[in-house]
């Protein structure tokens, strides 16, 4: 399996989930920059966080612009993995790939710290080697996290059984249903807000996001 | 802006005297170093570079009683930032900048420039950055206007650092009223390079090309450089034209950009440097000055935001996130081809002269034409008057201050919820401590640990500033600054390297000031020199003053440490029931200067203790080595509060207790604030080889229990804490205090 890491003006996760893929999970995984325009050859997408073009206008909402954008609503539609944390969860919003919408946090601050999340889906592509119900601990980095949908919309999000994480005891940043990631209805797009790829690895202190990587790559072994 | 005076309207109107340049230096300038009148624009690049800030025309003679070399130091102070030796051809890169005045004006800005720039002196030396910490010192919570500032100023840096995508892993935050009017906001960058990539300010070789890239030039900080030499008062309150705006945005790309450049393609490069202070007049003549070259440069080539600008505006504007470099000739549009990709400005705007002139042209004139070593090197420096502050003498003649403490741990909980004591976690949560995967001890630890990747190594780094202690002995208050950062250093497991410094302080042309400036100065260097930790960077901002009032004179010490197997980084919490609880160096009656006089009399006074700099070296290098063996379980430094408060904070986040024997101490002695001292467990396994190597400098007074109790027994009484309800004191003390609607 073969994953592209898209780096965009601003992106700054990328080294972080570069290096969860490479050196922890020893994946083949490649960096490619927002002006590519192929993604030919690549089997999953990795959409980092960060700030992409300065989270000016909106979060995410310049970057769903840039040409590699194309090429990454192409995969998701062949039903390729395409993975979204932070600033990566507001791009797939803002494309389209991803229902709803990363409002402000309701504390109008940035807040970073480690959450304690209920695994609630572990039939995904993402989860599969999480149990059913699971707490996890996973740091959060994000101003603009408050998952906003309307009512149908989170009604169809959790009949689809769409709603992947969701925030265990306190509600970090005022989203709907303490909802902290989504798949798309076909299960193969996940965003979430917390950040997988910061706890991977014993000596930050951490490993509960490292079989959400293990996941994914079993499934791609499992395809080939 | 006015229209140009004339050389000979300057002379008779003497506006340099309104940018802190004096007559005498006018006059030098115009009868020794050029023989005759200089024009507008340059009279204003005079008075920019021979400003203290650029020029450090005060504090030089000072500043030469710090050691900055030993056997690690790459590069001492001079560049953009200090380089440190940490083995596999590998170095360490940091330094420390002040943004005093720009944050007491304009908080929110002023801190996030603050670290913008202190960010492009670590890459513009070739370094990616790995870390930033801060410094912060407020007034007291108890009024909105200065909620307001505490808050806009962690937003700065936060909204700042965090788009940076730089962690946020260390600092430190005090509240003082003598910070209320003159706040003080230190930012600290670390970096780290490959020794081959190491680049300098320098600009040679004629012909070769001299580019501005990144940001537009705005009006924007006319005369920062000048404005932070000059004290507050409520006649100049609204100077916010001399504060600088951020992009971190732009930064962002701008880094990149320069790293690329750097690591991929050196032989392009001659040398490269941020236009910080005085932008674009300091760096390309400081540049200049390094490589001995002269320099032409064109500036209507200089990319503008604004229209109309004069050469004055041009040169002396500090707009951000902007870069000079000298490029080699013929390498132009491949230096460009590279900031294109960002969509960065990369234009160039001269080229490296024979002789050793400083050639200006705008608007097809000739608007300056110097020699170079004037703006950098001729700078006449300031002989200052000095006398002992009037406070000092009468403090050593008063009787040492006696606390007498009815209720031990009716103390400790006030003391827990003193907002200098208390958690900061309401500030560093806003900060992005994780990002780039490295930091394994963050905000909240004695000091923050990055782990360098690829390698078995790790990064401690911390900062440090007691103004309390250096206000009541300019000089013991100097080595107690050094003293809390090695042993905030060694606590983690790290040995440490050196240090670099923001030198904050009140107006130096008041003899008591300048006092304390040269008698500080003199303990840190003495400190530096026993700990070997070199100073190898740094600032110097002096004029913190508002209505006459100084500030404490607080030098902030930033100090990196080296640990050579993170495997054996030492966490500052109690690990496990059973491990054994060890007191490591002296405790004394020090209670001058303390939070405990603070908070009792509402005020500090007295005289200090002096410190055993070298018995404290010895045992903490025994301690290091003792960490490096296996021994130790955790390790925390004492500082404000003294060892109660150090023992509940070992305790915190944990659901672990203590019980303690303390009965060599009296209850006042658990509050005392003595340094270099470490709360150290050690498994009991260990305690053998512990307590053989460590001697009497380390004393067992209990061991780690599995209830979740403070228990200690000391001369007379008894403490008995529940440590959870210890903990909801030391958290909601901020909280609580922000929310306030008073």
């Amino acid at each position: 399996m073969k994953i592209a890491v898209i780096v965009f003006p601003g992106s700054n996760c990328d080294l972080d989930i570069y290096e969860a893929l490479h050196t922890v999970c020893q994946a083949d995984v490649e960096y490619v920059p927002h002006k590519a325009t192929s993604l030919a050859g690549f089997d999953a997408v990795m959409i980092p966080g960060g700030f992409s073009y300065g989270d000016y206008l909106r979060a995410g909402a310049i970057a769903r612009f840039a040409p590699v954008m194309k090429e990454v609503i192409r995969l998701a539609k062949e039903g390729k993995p395409v993975f979204g944390t932070c600033n990566g969860f507001q791009i797939l919003t803002e494309a389209g790939l991803l229902p709803g919408a990363l409002k402000r946090n309701d504390s109008q601050q940035f807040v970073c710290k480690t959450v304690p999340l209920e695994v609630v889906n572990n039939q995904t592509i993402f989860t599969k080697q999480y149990e059913a119900h699971e707490r996890i601990n996973l740091p959060i980095a994000h101003a603009d996290g408050s998952y906003y949908a309307d009512q149908a919309t989170l009604d169809a999000l959790e009949a689809n059984h769409q709603v992947v994480f969701r925030y265990a005891e306190e509600n970090p940043n005022g989203s709907l249903n303490n909802i902290a990631g989504i798949t798309n209805q076909a299960g193969n797009v996940l965003g979430m807000m917390p950040h997988p790829e910061r706890a991977v690895e014993a000596i930050l202190g951490n490993t509960d996001g490292l079989r959400l990587f293990k996941s994914l790559l079993t499934y791609g072994t499992v395809k080939a | 802006m006015k229209a140009a005076m004339t050389p000979e309207e300057i002379k008779a109107q003497k506006p340099y005297l309104d940018w802190s340049l004096s007559e005498r230096e006018y006059n030098y300038i115009s009868e020794k170093l050029l023989g005759r009148l200089p024009n507008y624009t340059e009279t204003g690049l005079y008075s920019a570079m021979w400003s203290e800030h650029c020029s450090y025309k005060k504090s030089k003679p000072v500043l030469r009683l710090f050691p900055n070399k030993n056997a690690r130091v790459l590069q001492g102070p001079g560049e953009g930032a200090g380089v440190v030796d940490i083995d596999d051809g590998q170095a360490v890169v940091f330094k420390a900048e002040s943004h005093n005045h720009p944050s007491t004006v304009e908080p929110y800005q002023g801190a996030a420039t603050g670290v913008g720039g202190i960010l492009r002196d670590i890459f513009s030396m070739g370094a990616r950055p790995i870390a930033s910490l801060d410094s912060l010192h407020f007034g007291e919570l108890d009024n909105p206007t200065m909620r307001m500032k505490v808050q806009n100023t962690v937003k700065g840096i936060g909204d700042y650092g965090n788009c940076m995508g730089i962690p946020t892993v260390a600092g430190e935050t005090t509240f003082d009223p003598c910070y209320s009017g003159n706040l003080l906001v230190n930012a600290m960058s670390v970096g780290l390079m490959n020794q081959k990539d190491l680049q300098k300010g320098t600009a040679n070789g004629i012909g070769n090309a001299v580019m501005y890239v990144g940001a537009k030039t705005g009006r924007d900080g006319i005369h920062g450089a000048t404005f932070a030499s000059a004290d507050f008062s409520d006649e100049n309150a609204t100077q916010r034209s001399a504060v600088q705006v951020g992009d971190p945005f732009m930064e962002k790309l701008l880094m990149e950009a320069c790293l690329e450049l750097i690591e991929k393609h050196p032989d392009w490069l001659v040398g490269i440097q941020d236009m910080g202070a005085a932008g674009i007049v300091s760096s390309s003549a400081e540049m200049a000055s390094e490589g001995q070259a002269g320099m032409d440069l064109d500036l209507d080539l200089v990319p503008q935001r604004e229209p109309n600008m004069s050469a004055y505006e041009i040169m002396l504007s500090e707009s951000q996130e902007r870069m000079l470099l000298c490029v080699v000739k013929g390498h132009e549009a491949d230096v460009k081809k590279i900031f294109d990709f960002y969509d960065l400005e990369a234009v160039t705007i001269g080229r490296i002269t024979a002789g050793h002139n400083y050639v200006l042209h705008h608007d097809g004139q000739v608007v300056c034409d110097i020699p170079v070593s004037t703006l950098t090197d001729d700078v006449l420096e300031e002989a200052s008057e000095e006398r002992e502050p009037a406070r000092l003498q009468a403090a050593k003649a008063q009787p040492a201050w006696q606390p007498t403490i009815l209720n031990a741990e009716a103390t400790l909980r006030q003391l827990l919820a003193q907002s200098t004591i208390a958690d900061k976690s309401a500030f560093y949560q806003q900060y992005d401590s994780q990002v780039r995967t490295s930091t394994v001890f963050g905000p909240g630890s004695d000091a923050g640990v990055i782990r360098v990747r690829g390698t078995k190594k790790g990064l401690a780094m911390t900062t440090d500033g007691n103004g309390r202690f250096v206000y009541l002995d300019p000089e013991i208050g100097g080595k107690l600054a050094l003293t809390e950062a090695v042993t905030n250093i060694i606590a983690t497991g790290a040995q440490p390297l050196a240090i670099t410094d923001c030198l904050n302080y009140g107006d130096p042309n008041d003899p008591e000031i300048f006092w304390e400036l040269h008698h500080s100065v003199m303990g840190m260097a003495e400190a530096c020199r026993v700990y070997d930790t070199p100073v190898i960077s740094g600032n110097v901002s002096l004029y913190n003053e508002n209505n006459g009032q100084a500030i404490h004179p607080t030098p902030m010490v930033g100090m990196v440490g080296l640990i050579k197997d993170i495997n054996h980084v030492i966490p500052s919490f109690a690990q496990n029931a059973g491990d054994q609880v060890y007191l490591v160096g002296q405790t004394g009656n020090d209670f001058a200067g303390s939070e405990l006089q603070k908070l009792m009399l509402g005020d500090i006074s007295g005289a200090l203790n002096d410190i055993d700099l070298t018995q404290v070296q010895a045992y903490s290098q025994r301690l290091l080595r003792e960490m490096q063996a296996g021994h130790v379980a955790s390790a925390h430094d004492l500082a404000e509060g003294g060892l109660a408060v150090g023992l509940a904070e070992t305790l915190f986040n944990t659901d672990l207790g203590m019980n303690l024997d303390l009965t060599h101490l009296t209850a006042a002695q658990l509050f005392a604030e003595t340094g270099g001292r470490f709360i150290v467990t050690v498994p009991a396994e260990a305690t053998p080889d512990f307590e053989a190597a460590m001697g009497s400098d380390a004393q067992k007074v209990g061991e780690v229990t599995a209830s979740h109790w403070l228990q200690a027994r000391y001369q007379g009484g008894e403490l008995n804490a529940a440590v959870a309800e210890l903990q909801t004191v030391w958290k909601e003390a901020i909280p609580c205090q922000l929310k306030s609607k008073a």
